[in-house]
């Protein structure tokens, strides 16, 4: 049997953490929502979290720290990134530092769950 | 000189005083003569007259010898050889008488005595006396024809004759008086009639009158040479006034001259410094001059001299001809002075512009008016002219281009400070449109039907437009990234206009397209590039869509370091006051909910950032023309 996936929204606006969170569980992801980078980073040291959202744009600890420390390493989460920031330039550098995706702001979720049940597979 | 002395000089005319000279030297010479000629026939008159007293003389002495003679009734002489008994007084007693010694003595009557003592007299000089009567004794006293013709008229009353005339060749005086009866001589001559104060006859003397002459002739010569002394004196002093005159007359007119051909000079240099010509016509003798400067202005030999009337109408138009002949005829029949100003082609010289002046003066020797004019060569001033004003239109052109770049650099930091600003409230907005969008789209997934569906449908939709906005203004805050390779303006154009032709035939616009093949490339971003003319597009097809048809015109081609692209169409254009506002961000004519006012702005931020320019030109109904510049190996991003 396949085992629950976890995924671990990082997301300063809880109010659309909130409502993802909603939407993923519903759908039989084991979610939790995160709204502060530091929050983050204990809670995939413990809980070990198959995929995160990030945000990129937040307050202390933000979305480019945490790619800098989890990106690309073995053992790391998936990291799929919700961004406001919409440059080429952005998107180019987030993929190469170990986003598997970027999205932008405001998200189409239903192309936002396909892929994370891809990348979930 | 400058002037060619065509006309020759003016003979010296005889001065005042040669003329005055001769006439004096005539009529010194005729004085002098007059006096001399006269003073030649006084002095013969005077010789005439000392011969006149001798004669008188002479005479008074024959009478007073023969009343001396008469009063004693005769002389009685010795009878000798000379002195012979007188025949013809034989009917006197006691014509011979012996003396007591024994003497023969013979009585002398006046006549015999005077005859005698005459005889005498004319051995020692050149007095001759002759006693004569009409009635003669004596034959050897007969009278000659003038002394006969004397005796006649003193029977008449005459007291005197006097007559100048040749005898034997030479001049003598001869002088005649009658000789009357006295008391006494009707001893001798009682028998023949007389009575006292009868003419028995006269006594005639000739004073030769060569030595009186002689006299004359030499006191005349003496006289020549004093009056000769005098003419030469006087006439020397007339000949050296006349001189002194010449002379001061010669100052004067060389003087004249010279400040004439002085102030001729003057003129000339002065007209030749400042590279005027001038000519001098004279009518009366159809002769002109030309100064040096002419020949250089007609590129004419001056060895050919002034040119004919109808060489010099070769120079011209006919209407500039035409306009020179009036001129001319102005200024001698009026006296006006008139000026012209020509453009005109002389062989050797080209295109060249002449200004000139024409009038007429009287000449100091009077005369026929004469023409005289100036000409200056005024192609450089006139070159100038233009030069100056092209550089004044290129400098108005450079103006109009600082404005414009100075127009240009407001609106982008207007664009600049309105990016710096959206960037940090495109954040804030996304985050809330992000939750509302969220939210309506798990709405929808737990609604698939119905009225809630829907109206999650249209959040979402204006979300959208929401976006659409934040995110343009996004651009104007970060950097432009571009990807440049050489790009043809025209066929990125075309792929933009391919991509929208369903759109453009829907809305019944047709593309004109003037695509110069000599185009060059540009350097620049194509997707950036396809952006600005889709925009570009997408404006005209909404400004051209409410009149139901239109063209839009495009035009490519070569211009100075890069290419230009121009967009035009024959919508309903712009209206000048809001034409400088189109790139302005937010500047929409469009009702609400069409644009975002943003479009133009950011092809306009596209092209700047390839070094380019994007300009407009419209008014009201005029349709609107957008240029687009952009530089060969531009391409570099200019604005951040």
């Amino acid at each position: 049997m396949q085992t629950t996936k976890k995924v671990l929204i990082v997301d300063d606006e809880y109010a659309f953490g909130k409502s993802l969170k909603d939407y993923l569980e519903r759908i039989g992801y084991d979610t939790r929502v995160c709204t502060d980078g530091a929050q983050a980073l204990d809670l995939i040291q413990n809980e070990k979290p198959d995929l995160i959202t990030l945000d990129i744009r937040m307050p202390g600890i933000n979305g480019y720290d945490i790619l800098d420390q989890l990106g690309g390493k073995p053992g790391s989460p998936i990291i799929v990134v919700i961004s406001g920031i919409d440059t080429d330039e952005t998107e180019q550098r987030l993929l190469k530092m170990g986003a598997k995706a970027v999205f932008h702001k405001p998200v189409n979720i239903t192309e936002l769950v396909l892929s994370l049940k891809v990348f979930l597979l | 000189m400058g002037i060619d002395a065509i006309a020759p000089r003016k003979e010296s005319h005889p001065s005042l005083a040669g003329k005055y000279l001769m006439v004096l030297l005539v009529v010194w010479t005729a004085i002098i003569a007059a006096t001399f000629i006269w003073d030649r026939y006084t002095m013969r008159r005077s010789a005439v007259a000392e011969a006149h007293s001798a004669a008188l003389a002479s005479y008074n002495k024959d009478v007073a010898f023969r009343e001396w003679a008469t009063t004693h009734g005769g002389v009685y002489v010795p009878v000798d050889e000379l002195t012979q008994p007188n025949p013809f007084l034989t009917h006197i007693k006691e014509r011979d008488l012996i003396t007591p010694s024994g003497r023969r003595l013979t009585l002398m009557n006046p006549a015999y005595m005077t005859r005698q003592i005459n005889e005498f007299f004319s051995r020692k000089g050149n007095i001759f006396g002759h006693i004569t009567s009409l009635k003669l004794r004596n034959p050897v006293n007969k009278p000659d024809a003038w002394e006969e013709g004397a005796l006649k008229s003193f029977e008449q009353g005459e007291k005197e004759r006097i007559e100048v005339a040749d005898i034997n060749g030479k001049p003598f005086l001869r002088l005649i008086r009658p000789l009357l009866i006295i008391e006494g001589c009707l001893k001798c001559h009682a028998d023949q009639g007389y009575k006292v104060g009868d003419v028995r006859g006269g006594v005639s003397v000739s004073v030769g009158l060569e030595p009186y002459y002689a006299w004359a002739r030499k006191v005349s010569a003496q006289h020549a040479i004093i009056y000769g002394l005098i003419w030469l004196f006087v006439s020397l002093g007339l000949l050296a006034g006349h001189r002194y005159m010449r002379r001061l007359e010669r100052i004067r007119d060389e003087a004249k001259e010279s400040l004439l051909a002085f102030s001729e000079l003057k003129l000339d240099k002065a007209l030749s410094l400042g590279r005027i010509g001038h000519w001098e016509h004279d009518p009366a003798t159809n002769q002109t001059r030309w100064s040096d400067i002419m020949y250089e202005i007609f590129a004419r030999d001056p060895k050919r001299g002034p040119p004919s009337l109808r060489e010099e109408e070769g120079y011209f138009t006919p209407e500039q001809w035409d306009n020179l002949r009036s001129c001319r005829r102005r200024a001698l029949e009026e006296g006006k002075t008139s000026s012209y100003d020509f453009e005109t082609i002389i062989p050797g010289r080209g295109d060249i512009f002449l200004a000139g002046t024409i009038t007429s003066f009287q000449s100091q020797e009077g005369g026929a008016k004469k023409l005289f004019g100036v000409v200056q060569d005024i192609t450089n001033l006139k070159m100038n002219e233009r030069k100056l004003q092209t550089a004044n239109l290129e400098l108005n052109a450079a103006l109009e281009q600082l404005r414009q770049a100075q127009a240009i650099l407001v609106r982008s930091e207007k664009l600049a400070s309105i990016g710096i600003l959206s960037a940090g409230v495109a954040h804030e907005i996304l985050n809330p449109l992000n939750i509302i969008s969220t939210t309506a789209q798990l709405t929808m997934m737990d609604e698939p039907q119905g009225p809630l569906h829907k109206k999650m449908g249209e959040i979402l939709e204006q979300i959208q437009r929401a976006v659409k906005v934040v995110k343009n203004l996004g651009m104007f805050a970060s950097k432009i990234k571009m990807e440049v390779e050489y790009v043809s303006l025209a066929s990125c154009f075309d792929q933009v206009a391919g991509s929208m032709v369903a759109d453009l035939i829907a809305s019944n616009i047709i593309i004109e397209r003037h695509f110069d093949p000599a185009t060059p490339a540009v350097k620049a971003d194509a997707i950036q590039l396809d952006q600005v003319f889709a925009i570009l597009l997408a404006n005209t097809r909404d400004a051209i869509g409410s009149r139901g048809k239109g063209t839009i015109t495009a035009t490519s081609r070569p211009v100075k370091r890069g290419a230009e692209f121009i967009f035009c169409d024959d919508g309903p254009g712009i209206p000048a006051d809001i034409v400088e506002k189109v790139f302005d961000p937010f500047f929409t004519t469009k009702d609400p909910g069409r644009g975002t006012g943003l479009g133009l702005s950011i092809a306009h931020r596209i092209i700047e950032a390839h070094g380019g320019t994007l300009s407009v030109e419209s008014g009201a109904g005029k349709g609107a023309c957008f240029t687009i510049f952009l530089p060969k190996d531009g391409g570099s991003p200019a604005v951040s």
